[in-house]
């Protein structure tokens, strides 16, 4: 016997064996569904996820507005004579305003 | 089987629609599918490594697939060749599932695997060494009696590859066997 007819009475046998064996066609079709659709597995965790997220990022009622907001360091922007070259100089009027020392 | 011929020409997959249908066609897709059980049960195993259960899973799916019409026969090879290349590529995309099967549905137990006496243990041994497409060739040619041709159809390669994967398969399970 050849290799190619020795393959071939193997596979034979294999074939035999699976037509011997096989399930019918409708209880293949009519077979219970081995486990839950993946779908499910995918979108239930990927919801619960998004939820997590949304109620996260959703700012607190008492929260002041954005545009509110200044910086704690704000006040070293404020250097000594800033105001002469904010404000235009007014005759009569010193444009600068200089503490007086309460002595 | 002119009555599955005369279904339309849209591409097989998920997307794919069925334009016309006639009252017949469920049921001669269903005798159709019914005459070659036996065959695509013996092929589904291969594309299962041999695991019964996963071949009947997979059986399955590619019945409710063709019969739910989101398989569509288009005439254009053998329904049988069509049948196969269906069960070959839902066998592939189980494959694919079932690792995120298993990290997601971990508490399911695995279905229990039936004790069955494989009849030349050998021969699925050193196939099972061989590359997949190696294992497909040879698997339609000497188990299905398909031609390199048809078997290259089933696997959605050229002539030219199925025949060098058909000969570089053959001379290694032959080595192997000795």
């Amino acid at each position: 016997m050849n290799s190619q007819d020795d393959l071939k009475t193997r596979f034979s046998k294999v074939r035999n064996q699976d037509q011997a064996t096989a399930p019918l066609f409708g209880q293949v079709l009519g077979r219970r569904r081995r486990a839950a659709p993946l779908w499910i597995a995918v979108t239930v965790p990927t919801l619960l996820v998004a939820l997590a997220f949304s109620l996260h990022l959703k700012p607190p009622a008492d929260t002041p507005p954005l545009l509110d907001w200044s910086s704690p360091t704000a006040f070293l922007l404020e250097t000594p004579g800033g105001q002469l070259l904010r404000e235009l100089p007014k005759v009569g009027n010193p444009n600068l305003e200089i503490p007086r020392s309460s002595k | 089987m002119m009555d599955l011929i005369a279904m339309h020409d849209a591409p097989v997959g998920p997307f794919a629609v069925r334009v016309t249908e006639t009252p017949l066609v469920d049921a001669t897709l269903r005798a159709a599918l019914e005459a070659h059980h036996i065959e695509s049960f013996g092929w589904a195993m291969s594309c299962c490594r041999r695991r019964r259960d996963e071949a009947e899973n997979v059986l399955q799916i590619v019945y409710l697939k063709v019969l739910s019409g989101k398989a569509v026969f288009d005439g254009r090879s053998e329904f049988r060749t069509w049948l196969f290349s269906v069960i070959r590529r839902t066998a592939a995309n189980e494959r694919r599932l079932a690792f995120l099967r298993r990290l997601y549905l971990s508490r399911i137990p695995p279905p229990q695997r039936r004790e069955e006496v494989e009849v030349e243990p050998r021969l699925q041994q050193e196939l099972a060494a061989l590359s997949a497409r190696q294992r497909e060739v040879l698997q339609l040619v000497f188990y299905h009696g398909l031609s390199i041709a048809e078997s290259a159809r089933v696997m959605g390669v050229s002539i030219g590859s199925a025949r060098t994967h058909y000969e570089r398969g053959k001379q290694q399970l032959r080595r192997r066997l000795q």
